[in-house]
């Protein structure tokens, strides 16, 4: 059976489905993260003194050398605590650069920020994205970047990236929270219906997805918890 | 003993001498380049506002005063085989990484990393990016600049170095009260954002 990924998916696990299953994802969904990304950049840019503060407070009260560790480490963690804290879309930004590795930023990191020592003091991480960011306006090409890296990694997995003409797709969707969810369903039903596939199962972290996807009757959705 | 006398203190004398020589000769061309900072930075200082574009454009004006005699310097540092741009870039990006590695103490048995992490202050923090900012682009340049600088870097570096002296004048006068707390936080942010957008 084919099994599509959804956005969550992308972001929160790695890939260690078995070989026989044919996986999917559409252009869609890495058209959502985009947008995500650049959402979640321009959050960051705007609200960094309060991401700054949480930082600080989130470490003050470890040692200096407890506190340190590697930047994909510290990602992670400030991504944890920015979800907590309500700072869904930031977090999604972090998510994404623990997730994946984004060559430029990666490349960029190795040569400057990991060249002061090995693991990192939160504290310089955060400035240091945040100035990477807007470094020459960094931050207008980053989420290409990390769809690219994205891309990337799915060809290594031999996952297809289903290519959908989305035009009417988004078009028509009435506004509300989960329109992104349901753009990402009906241009799964499309795939669906121009490679006349019966039936297929979407792979989701998101607990409200299979809700949501109970109009698609064709679509049977699972819910992961990758980062249990 | 004797014998051994003879070589301790004769072994490499001829080598360390010379090289002593030569480091002593740079050191002082240096520090002549250094005590001409001052003199630049304490003109601006002197009738320096709170406005950035004013201080980065009043310290051109004093370099360009004091060009004749930092030429003259830099002719005789050439004249030893040195590279002063090439060697002040060096110095500066491994004196930002001695700082940014944040364990110096900064008095009261605490580091800069404990400062930053439990302080509230702004001003701090905005060195704190500001460093930050210059330490990424100098490694940069100097990388491209490993085998002769092209213009566009060696431009680049001018306008961060203007900008890394207006940062100085900054704090020095927020340290005086010359300014208060609020303008200074503006004018370093505003330092940071010319300095990323280079």
């Amino acid at each position: 059976m084919i099994k599509f990924l959804d956005v969550g998916y992308l972001i929160n696990c790695r890939h260690k489905i078995k070989q026989e299953d044919k996986l999917v994802v559409t252009s869609c969904v890495l058209k959502v993260i985009r947008h995500k990304i650049e959402k979640g950049l321009h959050l960051f840019l705007e609200n960094f003194e309060i991401i700054r503060d949480f930082v600080k407070k989130y470490y003050s009260t470890m040692s200096g050398k407890r506190r340190r560790r590697s930047p994909k480490e510290i990602t992670e963690e400030i991504a944890q605590h920015l979800e907590l804290k309500g700072y869904a879309d930031i977090a999604f930004l972090f998510r994404a650069i623990a997730r994946y590795y984004i060559r430029d930023l990666e490349e960029h990191t190795e040569k400057t920020l990991l060249q002061l020592s090995s693991k990192v003091s939160p504290i310089n991480y955060i400035v240091y994205l945040r100035n990477y960011f807007k470094k020459q306006n960094n931050y207008l090409v980053f989420p290409d970047k990390v769809v690219d890296s994205i891309r990337k990694e799915l060809q290594q997995n031999n996952i297809e990236i289903a290519e959908i003409d989305d035009k009417e797709l988004w078009l028509d969707l009435d506004s509300g929270t989960d329109r992104e969810d349901r753009y990402q369903l009906l241009c799964i039903e499309k795939y669906m219906r121009n490679n006349g596939t019966p039936e297929a199962r979407l792979l989701t972290t998101d607990h409200r997805l299979p809700d949501t996807a109970q109009p698609f009757e064709n679509i049977k959705v699972k819910v992961v918890d990758c980062q249990a | 003993m004797a014998g051994e006398a003879a070589v301790t203190v004769g072994l490499g004398a001829f080598v360390e001498e010379y090289s002593t020589q030569r480091v002593n000769e740079l050191t002082h061309l240096y520090r002549r380049l250094q005590e001409l900072r001052r003199r630049i930075l304490q003109e601006v200082e002197e009738k320096a506002g709170e406005d950035v574009a004013e201080i980065v454009s009043n310290i051109v004006t004093a370099i360009q005063r004091y060009a004749p005699e930092i030429e003259e310097t830099l002719a005789e540092l050439r004249r030893l085989g040195a590279d002063p741009v090439k060697a002040s870039l060096e110095s500066a990006v491994e004196e930002y990484a001695e700082v940014l590695r944040l364990d110096i103490p900064v008095g009261g048995g605490k580091t800069l990393e404990d400062l930053l992490y439990e302080s509230r202050d702004e001003v701090l923090d905005k060195l704190h990016e500001i460093m930050m900012a210059l330490y990424m682009e100098y490694v940069e340049i100097n990388e491209t600049c490993d085998r002769g600088c092209p213009p566009e870097a060696a431009q680049k570096l001018e306008k961060l170095s203007t900008l890394e002296l207006a940062t100085y004048i900054i704090y020095k006068l927020f340290q005086k009260q010359k300014i208060d707390k609020k303008t200074a936080v503006v004018a370093l942010n505003e330092i940071v954002d010319k300095i990323l957008s280079e």
